[in-house]
């Protein structure tokens, strides 16, 4: 066989591996509730239906063929998820990148004092499990009021988002060229340089770390679920998890499983042209 | 004239101090607070029903830790689990990305496509997996109900579970690898395959002699991501499995959640979730010591 | 337009020194070259000229003014990077428009300085690219534009040419210094290639280990070398040193060496007797061009054997093993006929011989008021 015809074998293998595992869930949003409890399942809606859709926001829907489809009761919860979730992670993806981008760039470039232990401190914050610290962090919370609004899964988020950031950011500035030379001999201060240069220069780590940032504080579940789950500050894993465990509605579950993917899917796009981009290549195309 | 000199000798560490320390300190709040509450609490016997008391019991905890048997299973689990997350996640992921790298038309899409399962959240892997496998809708009884005798295969039963979790956190985190090894894999001069080409070295020899050792610091690095991420994670696996069937996928994190939270046996959980902190540490450290320095 | 002097520099990292009390004097309008090998601290000691890095302690004055604290921009300094440093996110014209930021020039002034430099620099095609756009030696071009545009009163250079290939060196290489001469503005140079240092210093300043070990004209630091590092390291290849005894019988002096010996003519030695005499060994040093070969022994003729050789074209070097510690390098015009494995005598040009301490490796009859 052909060298060619194996390559697009294999890359016809990944694509199922990629694409099935979301085909075979996803497909329940297209179905009623009655299909969906036929056995043995499926493998297309055969009667498809984008009732599931318009439910989860509150919506009642009727079909073409009639069928009338009650709004589901986590629907408030879902409409406010989607919408603290894009708040909270906008908020998260901003901090973080302000508060970032300073921080890899001094571990990156310059050497300090105490610096190696500073930056263990960084990295053992990365390995820490959530489920750690998750009861303290909500007793705690319970105590200050910060539990049940977005203040509190903003602070909690952070503690995920700036450690693993900095660390994928350090050895990007590291690899830049030396232009702070440049920069003293044009006549720039430390920090004028650092942020008319070194910024301006550093788009495309700036960059994947503003969409891994957004990603995180997006998908982020355990701690949404603790803190906020069932209130007024519910964010869409939140709201999901209600879908699970309270109401088990597959076709709604589905359905805003959907939706929540909308942002993350579009913004991966993004992510894999820069990724390529970073750290790898030489910044002056030496 | 300003004396400039005395200000740029200080300047290094005093311009890195202005830069980092509002989020040093931020950090060492936010969690050093609950860190150090938790380990307090290791120490104590909590009780959290009907009003709160915490009596003070030393290492109790941590010696009967030691002595329970749900333990020590949940420490195999997460270490199973970790183990063969590797394997598929770094091999999964290599394969995406050798085959990603002779690709020459059509990258856009493919990469595009091929990013989603990362970009997917954790939780909604575990439900898109928990639907894929398990019970009687699952992926797998489809197809035999197509292709032969139909019955109903759950593929989350007590003896593969774990491995189809690995599976899944594989899909989850294999196209992450991918990219990365992906570009590495750009950095390969292709002389050094002509070169493979006139020693004559066939298509395993070419890998290991040429494509390998440009790798094999990235390898390094997600071998130890893949094994925290791995050993620390919670939601996939509640999603999914709940820990079952029965206790088969109780890894450490869903003992520790299942103490603290359904038991409300604060103390013993915090003590655990210190347990599982050192097993992190000491996994990391192994693999910096016997791998990571090498590639320095 | 400045003279510079640089008063007892020192530079400490740490425990190393990079810079053991550097003393050196520029003078306007002249480009001084900065030559040694890795960390001799000659990058160090521009740095520090620029105003990047402070000295441990020292003083620098141009034109007579003390500019020791002062940032490069006040002292009015241009560098120019190894690797052709540039801004990688701006255009060439960008990146040149840079260096005016501080002048309080208007925007006609600025475009119009801008073009000055462009066609001064030949890089009218180069302004509106990207660095990553451009060839090593347009980056190059478009780095000395951007160093220039401001009118420096030093110009400092470390190593631009050493990541070019051979041709686009050559080819700088003339045109920085037709551009000096055209701008009369002083300029420092640092390389480790002596050649470079050759061709384009007024004066070349060596140094070894962060002490200046002479500063001269070309002429003067390949004949008149101050002690065996300065000799050896200048000259390709280099010059060639074998140790031995001087003696004296009946005022005549004679050069022994375990495999050969030399007759030392009157006029080498006259008025150089004191610095011989109590000497026990000392090391001889002759270059490739000034070494005689033989077919036939004369005497105290060096007999070895030819190793291999190497035709350039308008010379050939032989290369001789006498089974020393070090083979002998010799230059001879290009039509020799001897192959490898052939018996060689070998005899050095008496006129051009230099002696040098063994244990300070100063050269014996270098005298003070010769630079």
């Amino acid at each position: 066989m052909s060298k060619k015809a194996i390559k697009w074998i294999l890359i016809l293998v990944i694509l199922l591996w990629t694409l099935i595992p979301f085909y075979w869930f996803l497909k329940i949003a297209f179905m009623t509730p009655a299909e969906i409890s036929v056995f043995p399942p499926h493998f297309y809606p055969h009667k498809p239906t984008i009732s599931g859709f318009f439910n989860v926001l509150g919506f009642s829907y009727t079909s073409p063929s009639g069928e009338f489809f009650l709004p589901s009761g986590q629907a408030t919860q879902v409409k406010r998820g989607l919408l603290n979730s894009f708040v909270l992670a906008s908020m998260v993806t901003c901090i973080t990148m302000i508060v970032v981008t300073p921080l890899s760039y001094a571990f990156g470039r310059l050497e300090f004092q105490h610096k190696n232990k500073l930056l263990i401190g960084i990295l053992l914050s990365v390995a820490l499990p959530p489920v750690s610290i998750l009861i303290p962090f909500y007793i705690l919370f319970v105590k200050v009021g910060l539990a049940g609004n977005l203040i509190g899964l903003l602070l909690v988020t952070l503690t995920i988002t700036i450690p693993f950031v900095s660390w994928m950011l350090i050895g990007f500035f590291r690899n830049l060229p030396p232009v702070e030379r440049l920069a003293i001999i044009d006549g720039y201060s430390r920090f004028g340089a650092f942020i008319k240069i070194i910024v301006p220069m550093s788009k495309v780590g700036i960059t994947v770390g503003a969409i891994v940032s957004f990603l995180f504080a997006w998908n982020e579940y355990t701690f949404a679920v603790v803190l906020v789950n069932g209130t007024f500050a519910t964010t869409i894993p939140a709201s999901i998890s209600g879908f699970l465990f309270q109401h088990p509605e597959p076709e709604h579950l589905a359905a805003s499983l959907i939706y929540s993917l909308i942002p993350p899917f579009i913004v991966a796009y993004f992510l894999q042209e820069h990724i390529t981009k970073m750290n790898i290549t030489e910044p002056m195309g030496g | 004239m300003r004396r400039l000199k005395k200000v740029k000798e200080l300047s290094n560490f005093q311009f890195a101090l202005f830069l980092t320390l509002p989020v040093i300190i931020f950090l060492i709040t936010i969690i050093g607070y609950p860190l150090g509450y938790a380990l307090w609490a290791s120490f104590h016997r909590i009780i959290f029903f009907g009003g709160y008391k915490t009596n003070f019991i030393g290492f109790e905890n941590y010696v009967n830790i030691l002595h329970s048997q749900n333990f020590w299973h949940s420490v195999g689990v997460s270490l199973r689990f970790g183990v063969e997350s590797v394997v598929f996640t770094l091999s999964i992921g290599l394969g995406i990305a050798l085959v990603l790298a002779e690709l020459s038309r059509g990258k856009k899409i493919i990469r595009s496509l091929v990013i989603l399962p990362w970009a997917t959240s954790r939780y909604s892997a575990g439900i898109i997996f928990k639907y894929l496998w398990g019970g009687r809708k699952s992926f797998p009884t489809a197809l035999s109900y197509i292709f032969g005798e139909g019955r109903i295969i759950d593929m989350l039963n007590q003896n593969t579970v774990i491995e189809m979790l690995a599976i899944g956190n594989a899909w989850n985190l294999a196209p992450l690898v991918a990219l990365f090894l992906l570009a590495n894999i750009n950095t390969i001069p292709s002389r050094l395959y002509d070169m493979a080409e006139i020693d004559q070295l066939g298509p395993f020899r070419k890998f290991f002699y040429v494509t390998f050792p440009y790798l094999s610091y990235s390898l390094f690095v997600f071998t130890s991501i893949v094994i925290v991420l791995s050993l620390k994670v919670f939601d996939y696996i509640f999603v999914q499995t709940g820990g079952g069937p029965g206790t088969v996928s109780a890894t450490l994190t869903y003992e520790i959640y299942k103490e603290s939270f359904s038991n409300l046996n604060l103390g013993y959980g915090a003590a655990m979730s210190f347990y599982l902190l050192f097993l992190i540490l000491a996994i990391t450290f192994s693999l910096f010591v016997f791998w990571g320095r090498k590639e320095a | 337009m400045a003279k510079i002097y640089l008063q007892h520099l020192y530079k400490k990292y740490g425990k190393s020194i990079a810079l053991d009390g550097l003393d050196l004097q520029i003078k306007d309008k002249e480009i001084v070259v900065l030559l040694g090998p890795s960390g001799c601290g000659k990058t160090t000691t521009l740095n520090c000229i620029a105003g990047i890095l402070p000295p441990t302690s020292g003083r620098i004055y141009f034109n007579d003014q003390d500019v020791t604290d002062q940032p490069p921009h006040k002292r009015n300094v241009a560098m120019v990077f190894q690797s052709s440093l540039l801004y990688p996110h701006l255009t060439a014209r960008k990146n040149i428009r840079m260096s005016l930021r501080i002048s309080r020039a208007n925007k006609q002034d600025i475009d119009r300085k801008i073009k000055d430099v462009a066609n001064l620099l030949n890089i009218h095609a180069l302004l509106d690219k990207l660095p990553y756009q451009m060839s090593g030696g347009e980056r190059q071009r478009v780095a000395t534009a951007k160093a220039i545009v401001r009118n420096p009163s030093v110009f400092l250079m470390d190593e631009p040419l050493a990541s070019l290939d051979a041709a686009m060196r050559e080819e700088l290489r003339v045109e920085i210094v037709v551009l000096q001469k055209k701008l009369a503005i002083t300029m420092i140079f640092v390389t480790h290639d002596q050649v470079e240092a050759m061709t384009m210093g007024d004066r070349i300043a060596v140094m070894q280990a962060g002490i200046l070990q002479q500063i001269g004209t070309p002429n003067e630091i390949y004949n008149i070398p101050v002690n065996i590092f300065v000799a050896g390291f200048v000259g390709s290849p280099p010059m060639n040193f074998f140790r031995g005894t001087v003696k004296q019988c009946n005022k005549e002096y004679i050069f022994e060496h375990s495999k050969f010996y030399v007759e030392l003519p009157k006029i080498l030695i006259q008025h150089r007797e004191k610095s011989l005499e109590e000497r026990k060994s000392v090391i001889l040093g002759v270059r490739p061009q000034h070494l005689i070969l033989l077919e036939k022994p004369e005497r105290g003729a060096l007999k070895g054997r030819i190793y291999t050789t190497e035709q350039l074209g308008k010379e050939t070097i032989v290369i001789v093993d006498y089974e020393g510690k070090t083979k002998l390098k010799v230059i001879v015009p290009p039509l020799f006929k001897k192959s490898r494995g052939d018996v060689i005598y070998v005899l050095p040009k008496t006129e051009y011989i230099y002696f040098f301490d063994p244990e300070t490796g100063r050269n014996l009859f270098f005298k003070k008021d010769q630079t």
